[in-house]
């Protein structure tokens, strides 16, 4: 077989051999993400609205930011009440759409203590850059 | 030229010098992706986001390979085989 055809079907094979890598492990961590512990200390219930996030705490206290200690498991339920939103916690990396209609729901442990940004990743009005707040995590 | 022959005299033909450099450009176009990419800096502080910025870096390593051998023969192919005009 001539180099080239060599060269060929082996990038080929080494580009399916990659990508079928990505996919799998990919798959494994967002399974893991996904999928929130059996032992949950709080369920907190957001609702995003245009242009603000509220949040009910499990004693019925309702706040426009949030608090919670390290090493606490907390269960987000979220909801929107108008349009579709997203619930996005940047310096985590992680977000979960807010569907009219729908529960969705998004589990976090953190284990830095520190003040994170909550912000609205879905384009949803005018006011969407200012749909913003806090998860303050304490020791 | 006999029927159903192939001719090969027009192919071209490369020289190890033309496979240093293709591998050079695949090379450095790597290097370069790698230099914009990985300066990606996440503070890790939850069992997630640990999760994630491993898949992130992989994913990236990863992706770039395949892409900079793609983008790289492609851009090589482009100057080496370039329309140089009439040779006298």
């Amino acid at each position: 077989m001539e180099t080239m055809k060599k060269l060929e079907i082996l990038t080929v094979i080494g580009a399916v051999v990659i990508l079928t890598y990505i996919t799998a492990i990919s798959t494994v961590a967002l399974y893991e993400i996904d999928t929130p512990p059996e032992h949950i200390d709080r369920i907190i219930k957001v609702t995003g609205r245009q242009f603000f996030w509220t949040f009910e705490l499990p004693d019925g206290t309702i706040s426009n930011e949030v608090r919670i200690k390290t090493g606490e498991t907390i269960l987000f339920e979220i909801r929107a009440e108008d349009v579709i939103h997203s619930f996005f916690l940047r310096e985590l990396a992680i977000k979960q759409d807010a569907v009219p209609g729908r529960v969705t729901t998004l589990w976090i442990r953190v284990d830095t203590p520190g003040e994170y940004n909550i912000l609205c990743a879905e384009l949803c009005g005018t006011g969407h850059a200012f749909m913003t707040t806090k998860l303050i995590v304490t020791e | 030229m006999s029927e159903g022959k192939v001719v090969t005299e027009n192919k071209p033909k490369l020289s190890t010098r033309d496979y240093l450099t293709w591998l050079l450009v695949v090379v450095i176009l790597y290097v370069v992706f790698m230099l914009m990419g990985l300066p990606y800096r996440f503070e890790v502080v939850s069992v997630q986001t640990a999760t994630i910025v491993s898949i992130y870096n992989t994913t990236y390593v990863l992706g770039m390979m395949v892409s900079a051998i793609f983008m790289g023969t492609l851009l090589w192919i482009v100057i080496k085989f370039r329309d140089r005009g009439i040779e006298n």
